[in-house]
């Protein structure tokens, strides 16, 4: 009897701790909020006052984190991915990290930093899909428009990554064939990006931003792997240009 | 039932209160004190990114580079230097690496090859090019000969051919290379903007080599605050830094010297930390610091691997002592004994750092181990842009005929400044 009683005593403090601890979060949560969303408001107002006018509530909606990833050129998968749109293909090694996979329906040549080319002489047209998404890891998707082939990582557009038609009616352009080697999260606050892209676009010409999207930036590293790197994809007009989240700086692109 | 119900109650609010607990402790640390918990645990690099990358830098670092466009000649100037090497590395060492006969040309072939479109880069010395290609591609090149001074990567009809000048021997050379000419033409493209021109392409540059680069306009490049990381300072030498060197805090001997240095003895290994940021390592062959070279290498195999996995070592204390220096090779020779001495040049903002004593490392290999090494470490700041002497106003200082002139940064005061330097006889002196 004494031992129930104690129970209940205990499961009443517990309740009432566990109340405490919950509001003290729930507070500590939305205070953290007004104070971001201040942050990035005086961080706008402060970018204004440079002369760059910036839209302010999709600054807001951008996400407060961010990740990218580095993967490490796989041979190998760009050999099956090879033979997928070929068929059983002959290979050669010219050097310098070429690697050409060809058959009676067209050839393939994979560069170092995802760079690849497709040249088609097959009637039967090829699945350039399925090809581009064997290549890619679960985190990517592939959208094809009018014939351009797109990468998107984690929901995000992946600038750079693109393989489109070419002159002589194949395919080129970089891509991501390999495995993730590791991960960049970003760790610039949303209201330190403001002020890069405020600068960045200062230093660009531009005295307004239409818009503002989450992007990443495919790099092709000297190792001859590839990096997407998480950015702020500012858009002024017809013309646009990238801010790494990683680094605040200004993405080449 | 009802006594086990509230005992189910009682262990269910107990972890729900820990879970809550331990998220208000979570939401009491602020991201700095994150950050520095993150940083503490190796997990994070100076930016706050997760550490995953490699050092992805070159190992050498060209004097020059630019894009021969439509328009032309576009020279690479500071920062920018550094953005269009990460672009064009994948290129250059594609071809390197794809190299299949080099022929001899003659120079006016050379030249032809400047007015086309592709990629222009030069060095302050003639490398060698197997070690370029090594160094370039990480796969080591038959040739070993020739040596470029200054190249060119050519697209021109379907093909990519790389052409260069061998400054050693004087003499033009030519190779085919598999290189992708798609990806190189739309490079090119890109650059439609010249800013410069090459001496042969205009009167009045006579005292130049006719393949020398000129800026036609302003031309700016950053300047640097500089500070030397002081090792004499409490904590300054972290245990990081002694890992890097396989020192062992713990069993070493530490003294300081009357100038104020601080010395770590570990058998016979001794690490000698200074005031201005200088780091001076020897030790005994069979204790050194092993570079995992198999025995048996041949000496263009020594040099090309010694000078690698050495800069990778540089660049690892480097990190460990929480600063960014960009290293290139400027030397690497192998004795009559088989000792490799390897120099680095320190590379910031587009140019090199001209040293107080020459170079920014030196590094002995022996018997696959590292025993000595000298450099210093120094701390960079940005500051603001400085505009170089005109190449117009320049060449009135310039003497009858020099070898090239180079942007360097000479230092003084606190601060890098970016200035013109005369190369002549293989030395070089400052304009400005």
């Amino acid at each position: 009897m004494e031992w129930s009683k104690a129970k209940t005593i205990l499961i009443c403090l517990l309740l009432i701790v566990n109340l405490l601890l919950g509001a003290n979060a729930l507070i500590t949560i939305r205070e953290r909020d007004t104070r971001e969303t201040e942050t990035v408001r005086s961080a706008v107002e402060l970018v204004r006052s440079r002369g760059v006018e910036l839209p302010e509530e999709k600054l807001l909606t951008l996400p407060q984190t961010m990740t990218g990833a580095v993967f490490t050129r796989d041979v190998e998968q760009e050999r099956a991915a090879a033979e997928g749109l070929l068929g059983p293909c002959g290979e050669v090694q010219p050097g310098g990290g070429i690697y050409e996979y060809g058959s009676e329906k067209g050839q393939i040549v994979f560069r170092s930093g995802g760079y690849v080319e497709i040249d088609w002489t097959s009637a039967e047209a090829p699945d350039l899909t399925a090809f581009l998404t064997s290549a890619v890891s679960e985190r990517a998707e592939v959208r094809e428009e009018g014939g351009v082939y797109r990468l998107w990582l984690d929901g995000l557009p992946a600038a750079g990554a693109v393989v489109e038609p070419k002159g002589d009616g194949g395919w080129s352009g970089s891509w991501v064939f390999g495995a993730v080697r590791g991960t960049e999260a970003s760790q610039v606050s949303r209201a330190s990006m403001i002020l890069a892209l405020g600068t960045a676009a200062s230093d660009l010409g531009y005295d307004s931003l239409d818009d503002v999207e989450a992007a990443c930036v495919l790099t092709a590293l000297p190792s001859g792997d590839v990096r997407l790197t998480p950015a702020w994809h500012a858009v002024s007009g017809s013309e646009g240009f990238y801010v790494s989240a990683l680094s605040g700086e200004l993405l080449a692109q | 039932m009802r006594e086990k119900l509230k005992s189910f109650l009682l262990v269910l609010l107990s972890l729900s209160a820990a879970a809550l607990f331990g998220l208000n402790l979570l939401l009491a640390l602020d991201n700095s004190r994150f950050a520095r918990v993150r940083r503490t645990l190796g997990l994070t690099d100076e930016r706050g990114a997760s550490v995953v990358i490699a050092d992805e830098s070159a190992v050498l670092t060209p004097a020059r580079l630019g894009v021969l466009g439509p328009g032309g000649l576009y020279l690479a100037a500071g920062t920018a230097a550094d953005e269009l090497l990460g672009e064009t590395l994948p290129i250059l060492s594609e071809a390197l690496g794809s190299v299949s006969r080099i022929e001899a040309i003659r120079q006016q072939q050379f030249l032809d090859r400047l007015e086309g479109q592709g990629i222009y880069c030069s060095f302050t010395y003639p490398v060698p090019f197997f070690l370029l290609q090594y160094w370039w591609t990480g796969e080591l090149g038959l040739a070993d000969q020739q040596a470029a001074s200054a190249m060119v990567l050519t697209v021109e009809d379907g093909r990519v051919e790389l052409a260069f000048y061998d400054g050693a021997q004087e003499r033009f050379y030519l190779a085919e290379t598999a290189a992708g000419y798609q990806r190189l033409s739309a490079l090119c493209a890109r650059y439609d903007s010249p800013n410069a021109f090459f001496a042969c392409q205009s009167d009045g540059w006579q005292m130049l080599p006719l393949w020398e680069p000129v800026w036609i306009g302003e031309v700016w490049y950053p300047s640097y605050a500089v500070t030397a990381l002081d090792f004499t300072q409490e904590g300054a030498i972290s245990k990081e830094i002694l890992s890097a060197f396989s020192v062992n805090p713990y069993l070493a001997k530490v003294y300081k010297t009357t100038e104020g240095d601080v010395v770590y003895v570990e058998g016979r290994t001794a690490l000698q930390f200074s005031r201005d940021g200088s780091v001076a390592y020897t030790s005994q062959d069979e204790q050194g610091l092993h570079l995992d070279l198999r025995e048996g290498l041949s000496e263009r195999e020594l040099r090309a691997y010694a000078a690698a996995r050495s800069r990778a070592l540089l660049q690892d204390v480097c990190s460990a002592a929480s600063t960014r220096m960009s290293l290139s090779v400027a030397r690497s020779t192998v004795d009559e004994r088989g000792v490799v001495t390897v120099a680095f040049e320190q590379a910031a903002g587009g140019a090199f750092v001209t040293g107080e004593d020459g170079y920014a490392a030196v590094v002995t290999v022996e018997n696959g181990a590292v025993t000595g090494i000298r450099m210093r470490l120094l701390a960079l700041t940005q500051l603001q842009d400085v505009k170089l002497l005109p190449y117009r106003l320049a060449s009135s200082l310039l003497p009858e005929k020099c070898d090239g002139v180079f942007v360097r940064y000479g230092s003084g005061d606190g601060r890098l400044t970016p200035g013109l330097y005369v190369m002549k006889g293989g030395a070089s002196r400052g304009m400005e």
